[in-house]
């Protein structure tokens, strides 16, 4: 028997964008369903986030200064609809967050006390005491105190229901803890599920960061926006493999008055000059490396050792600016003050996504999108602490605008509910079946995450993008169809936790996005930001969009302009 | 340096009973690793059927990755295994257990729900 659960707004993902609609829609008399892939608040990238939350709070500073900031950060291939809703809305987002018990750092007079990060005219990252973990923290006992608000943890979406009108009205799901199929029925669905990081061999995001919404929102018809557009960061440790993946902060080591140190090359010389952007280090770094000065393992170093500041001096700056890494370094052997950590660019934050309108609506009706998930913000580039504010501003947005649609609506059967029951199940049944010489999920997911660096890594080109692309149709054929798990089926149960299916139906994700982030990346025939082509090192004349949707595509569109060009 | 880190991992599968049982895994290495390397290892070229939670949130805050070693909470993504040691692990909180080392954080539980 199918097993049913009816809300009025489901939403997937629980980070801090799925919180932040969560509280918004309940607080407008939503009953809200939070479904998520592990423990709300301990999953995800959100509780992996730094501390920055961009938002206005240094005198001389304006919204329509954090406005221009952002457009040209994102080289101008931003939606500046959206982007201005950003600037007007963050400084209210994070007073919400002070008012739901996150702390932020602050001066003696009770001012925000904000930090100055490249890109920024202003100091305009307010620093978030415990980062991502923290602001969750505060979203997740705030949203406790919501009777409406219910918490699905352990939960794996894999399938969205549409109406008889073709609006969003529920989902099939994976329950991983009794292994079982269910759905639930809903007025309306937001996606706030994050990036897809998770498709690169290099990243520093979230397991879980396989690209789930933007699956789900391409399988519901939902445009896709500029899904080349992925953003590296420039210092995560690359070596040893215990710590690999960990996020260091270039933007504090090299500022004199935070850490006082510096990057250096393999041959432990300095190699760039200034406060950059995090593309521009990254091209920094990758010259190096293909000049023979990178370190042992491709990178570069962080260098704390030879810090300006004296070591009692660095020691609190360290406590005072990145407590967390510091000490995590520490217990694995690494004393920053010490020794010289590898570091090079890792898949950061995914810039492209599902494309969304200034009150988080997507071109599916009833289906609403916020924070990475979705893909017309920022652009090539995304300037530090925009994410935590985009993940507040487009989260709260997101569930009004959800909860407005819900109370035009009434519960509706959609004749796909059961079919789409019953093929996960078919699906999940035939998977377990290729039993004799099958690929183990994990095999199928390594193969292509270094396809996805190889072919369409921080440097690109037509060539390789292509190679990269019949890969993966291979890759598709050969080995995502002969896929099988560990199973320890019941009845009618999957079993309890299963891990394996866990990664057979998300690797069956980053196939299909891994497809459409290639074949837009060979639409776009310029460089602009993050997006470093080769054989097309210039930017194009105008900025465009790219598009996918419905198998078709990929196409170009304008980007929105804020006024009119003259 | 014996490279060899010797586990002994408390199973459980509530769908066939509540009864925990050890089984041993040995990863040859020869070098230290965490806990949640250690588990995905034993997952990826061992055992398929191993349940844990391989979430690392990357700064030793979130605690998904939390088990028992040798009697003792530890948090799984900073804590080292040494080659040449054999070691005991466990749920966390045995009373929740979803399968394996992976427990219910829905679950109350005053005693282990500290902040």
């Amino acid at each position: 028997m199918i097993d049913l659960t009816q809300t009025d707004v489901l939403i997937v993902g629980g980070g801090g964008a799925g919180m932040r609609a969560a509280i918004e829609a309940a607080s407008l008399g939503c009953q809200v369903l939070v479904a998520n892939k592990g423990p709300v608040g301990r999953s995800g990238t959100t509780p992996m986030a730094m501390e920055a939350f961009q938002a206005v709070g240094f005198p001389g500073d304006s919204e329509e200064i954090h406005f221009r900031d952002t457009v040209e950060g994102g080289y101008h291939l931003g939606d500046e609809n959206l982007i201005s809703v950003l600037a007007r809305d963050a400084a209210r987002r994070a007073r919400d967050l002070e008012a739901y018990g996150v702390k932020f750092k602050k001066k003696p007079d009770g001012a925000f006390d904000p930090m100055h990060h490249p890109g920024q005219t202003f100091p305009r990252a307010l620093f978030i005491q415990g980062g991502g973990y923290g602001m969750l923290s505060g979203l997740v006992r705030e949203a406790g105190k919501h009777p409406g608000i219910r918490a699905l943890n352990d939960v794996l979406v894999v399938k969205l229901i549409l109406d008889r009108k073709r609006s969003a009205s529920g989902a099939i799901l994976l329950d991983l803890k009794d292994g079982r199929v269910k759905a639930l029925r809903s007025k309306a669905v937001i996606l706030a599920t994050g990036g897809y990081e998770e498709l690169w061999a290099l990243n520093d995001a979230s397991c879980t960061a396989c690209g789930d919404g933007v699956f789900l929102a391409y399988e519901a018809g939902a445009e896709l926006v500029d899904l080349e557009m992925l953003q590296y960061y420039p210092t995560v440790v690359i070596h040893p493999p215990s710590i690999q993946g960990t996020l260091f902060q270039y933007e504090l080591i090299t500022d004199p008055e935070m850490l006082g140190g510096r990057l250096l090359n393999g041959k432990k010389e300095p190699f760039f000059k200034g406060k950059l952007l995090r593309d521009a280090i990254v091209r920094a770094i990758g010259k190096e490396v293909r000049a023979g000065r990178g370190t042992p393992h491709g990178g570069v170093y962080i260098d704390l050792v030879h810090s300006t500041k004296s070591r009692e001096d660095l020691t609190r700056a360290l406590e005072k600016w990145q407590p967390n890494q510091f000490h995590y370094l520490q217990d694995m052997g690494f004393d920053l003050r010490e020794t010289l950590v590898e570091v090079a660019p890792h898949a950061h934050y995914t810039l492209g996504g599902v494309a969304i309108d200034e009150e988080a609506r997507t071109t599916v009706p009833g289906l609403f999108a916020a924070g990475e998930v979705a893909g017309n913000l920022h652009g090539a580039n995304r300037v530090s602490g925009n994410a935590l504010a985009e993940t507040q501003v487009f989260g709260a947005l997101a569930g009004a605008s959800a909860a407005g649609w819900a109370k035009e609506k009434n519960f509706e059967e959609s004749p796909d509910e059961r079919d789409e029951w019953q093929q996960t199940k078919a699906l999940l049944e035939k998977m377990g079946q290729n039993k004799e010489r099958g690929f183990r999920p994990f095999q199928v997911r390594e193969k292509l995450q270094r396809i996805m660096w190889d072919r369409c890594g921080v440097e690109r080109e037509d060539e390789s993008l292509a190679r990269g692309a019949r890969e993966l149709e291979r890759l598709e054929k050969e080995m995502l169809s002969q896929m099988t798990f560990a199973s320890p089926a019941g009845d009618d149960s999957f079993g309890a936790y299963p891990r394996e299916i866990q990664d057979a139906l998300e690797v069956r994700v980053m196939v299909t996005v891994g497809k459409l982030v290639l074949a837009s990346a060979l639409f776009r025939e310029e460089t602009r930001g993050h997006h470093m082509r080769t054989d097309y090192p210039s930017p194009s004349r105008e900025p465009v969009h790219t598009l996918v949707a419905g198998g078709k595509g990929p196409w170009a569109k304008e980007v929105k302009k804020k006024e009119p060009r003259g | 340096m014996n490279g060899t880190i010797k586990i002994s991992i408390g199973r459980k599968d509530p769908f066939i009973g509540n009864a925990v049982h050890y089984q041993d895994y040995e990863i040859q290495t020869g070098r230290d690793m965490t806990v949640l390397e250690a588990l995905q290892e034993i997952y990826l070229r061992h055992d398929p059927t191993l349940a844990f939670r391989h979430y690392r949130c990357g700064r030793r805050l979130c605690r998904s990755c939390e088990v028992k070693l040798d009697g003792k909470v530890v948090r799984g993504c900073a804590t080292l295994l040494h080659p040449g040691r054999t070691y005991r692990i466990e749920a966390a909180r045995p009373e929740a257990v979803i399968r394996d080392l992976v427990f219910d954080f829905d679950a109350s539980n005053s005693q282990t729900a500290r902040e």
